[in-house]
């Protein structure tokens, strides 16, 4: 006889304690499973400011990525450093980082330029193509609303048909934008005419002088165009040149002016008749696509800046009575009239 | 197919919604959502149903962005859903009540006229996001029967279009719907119908589960008249 045969209750004690082991080391680990499955996941380091437009896009992008991902964010101040950024990099050892507006993404480049660089998919304003050529660690979205889809969206709202497009461009900066929009735009029938303000040089008296010149044209330009599109140059939208040329131009030509910022299409200044803003939820949707294949070992090189999609549509009610301008009405459904 | 046709299909499926709650006198109070992933403006049609709408026991609210209809899907909890089919896919909790059966569409693929069916295994598809990401790619690509990797996904079908133009994809994916408007929208635009997907059903009604049980169901579709099935069909 062993000794389970000589005490049977034995075997009921041996599997009650292996049980309570098992159970015990289960619960005790329980946490640890549960870390382990969130240290498993990989890290991303969203880089943005406090601001009201930048916490819903950084709100959207987290909700998206929040499950695959471990996003962790940095918020940078008015006095942000680089030290603390580098030191929160390294310590962070995001597969992606996700810069949101232009200190971010100047903080990154600099990052990268010192350090092995790390991936990142960057949303930022005026000239995000600029500042990330040549990058082939950094691809990203421009908030900076495209003139196809300025001109065609307007066009889509208009009885009569958009054939003849006009922008005043400088073109030491802007000429890959306009090309590229022209060819665009020729896909659809219209044909944009790129007038150069830096005919005669780019200082500013000889761009004044281009300027005088056009002037003097005003009077005919609605006889040569259907449009004028405005390119968001802070330079030549500076209070001067808004003034002395611009604000003359929208009330003597009497062609609608259309521009990718509210504030142009505002009834107050009583400028631009039409205008699209980013969407932000389009927005969100764009940035997590590409933050997601990045991750998945797409080339930031090969993504590189792609337009922002979508986009809310504004037309100023005022400025359009006074140039008599006629709608499809159907179409001004999901307009915002200010 | 009109965009005034198409309000009136969604339309009748509130009436067949509001005949449920007569017939059935199932609920003092209903929630129909809408999900509607069209170039409409959801808050017209908004307007229309309600307006239309004879019980004004019944909450509507209709979406066009996946998004937001996910969110409030899940605050809410409707009783009725009006969808399309890919809905039952993607949620267990409701019910798709068959009483259109025969009503099928396509989704079409368009792109430029030298595109190449042969090259979609490669291409870059853009779509309206209308589900999961992973789950709707796996649901394209059976409806297209092929194996593509890279998809670009948009809020709505009127950003179909400039993903074409800035040459994000290089072919879309659209609703027979979608392709009337778009192309009076983007009336020289260069893009043509490459193929159509396989047959899918058109919208559906969905009822949450815990409130009808199958032989409820079969009792209130059997109290729909002929007249009614008949006019519905001929939209």
């Amino acid at each position: 006889m062993n000794n389970f045969q000589r005490h049977p209750f034995k075997k009921y004690q041996l599997f009650v304690l292996f049980f309570y082991i098992c159970s015990h080391f289960c619960i005790g680990n329980l946490g640890l499973i549960v870390d382990a499955a969130a240290a498993a996941k990989m890290n991303t380091l969203m880089v943005t400011e406090h601001n009201k437009q930048f916490n819903e896009i950084a709100s959207i992008i987290e909700n998206e990525l929040k499950s695959k991902y471990n996003v962790e964010k940095y918020f940078l101040d008015e006095n942000a450093e680089y030290k603390s950024f580098e030191e929160k990099v390294k310590e962070s050892k995001p597969a992606v980082l996700i810069l949101i507006n232009n200190p971010a993404v100047n903080l990154a480049l600099k990052y990268n330029e010192k350090n092995p660089a790390i991936n990142g998919v960057a949303l930022m304003g005026l000239n995000l193509r600029g500042l990330l050529k040549g990058q082939k660690n950094i691809c990203g979205i421009s908030f900076d609303i495209p003139i196809y889809t300025l001109v065609t969206q307007f066009a889509m709202l208009m009885e009569k048909n958009i054939k003849k497009v006009l922008v005043y461009s400088r073109d030491s900066i802007f000429s890959p934008v306009t090309a590229i929009n022209e060819s665009r735009l020729k896909t659809s029938g219209v044909t944009l005419i790129t007038k150069n303000v830096e005919k005669y040089g780019k200082n500013k008296t000889d761009v004044e002088k281009f300027l005088q010149e056009e002037k003097k044209k005003f009077n005919t330009i609605k006889n040569e165009f259907d449009v004028i599109t405005i390119l968001l140059d802070s330079a030549f939208l500076s209070p001067d040149f808004f003034k002395d040329f611009w604000i003359p131009l929208s009330n003597e030509a009497q062609v609608p002016l259309i521009a990718g910022v509210e504030s142009l299409v505002s009834p107050q200044l009583n400028f631009a008749v039409f205008g699209i803003t980013p969407n932000i939820a389009d927005l969100g949707l764009q940035a997590v696509q590409m933050i997601t294949a990045v991750i998945n070992g797409e080339k930031a090189e090969d993504i590189s800046v792609e337009e922002p999609l979508g986009g809310n549509k504004i037309l100023n009610s005022k400025k359009a009575e006074t140039l008599s301008l006629k709608f499809n009405q159907d179409k001004l459904e999901d307009v915002n009239k200010l | 197919m009109n965009r005034f046709i198409y309000i009136n299909k969604v339309f009748c499926y509130l009436l067949y919604v509001t005949l449920f709650l007569f017939v059935g006198n199932i609920f003092a109070e209903a929630n129909l959502m809408v999900y509607f992933p069209s170039t409409e403006s959801p808050k017209i049609l908004e307007q229309t149903l309600k307006k239309g709408l004879k019980s004004k026991d019944v909450a509507v609210s209709v979406f066009a962005k996946y998004r937001d209809f996910e969110q409030e899907l899940t605050r809410v909890n409707p009783d009725f859903i009006i969808a399309n089919s890919a809905f039952s896919s993607t949620n267990s909790s409701y019910k798709p009540v068959q009483i259109l059966n025969g009503n099928k569409s396509h989704y079409l693929v368009l792109g430029s006229k030298d595109w190449k069916k042969d090259k979609l295994s490669t291409a870059r598809i853009g779509v309206v996001l209308f589900g999961d990401m992973d789950w709707q790619k796996r649901y394209i690509n059976n409806l297209l029967d092929v194996k593509v990797s890279k998809f670009k996904f948009v809020n709505k079908s009127d950003d179909l279009i400039p993903l074409l133009v800035f040459d994000s994809v290089d072919v879309i994916v659209v609703g027979p719907t979608d392709y009337e408007k778009l192309k009076s929208s983007y009336k020289n635009s260069t893009f043509s119908i490459l193929f159509k997907s396989k047959e899918v059903d058109d919208l559906s009604i969905y009822i949450k589960k815990d409130k009808l049980d199958d032989k409820s169901v079969s009792s209130i579709i059997s109290g729909i008249t002929n007249e009614d099935k008949k006019n519905f069909f001929s939209m």
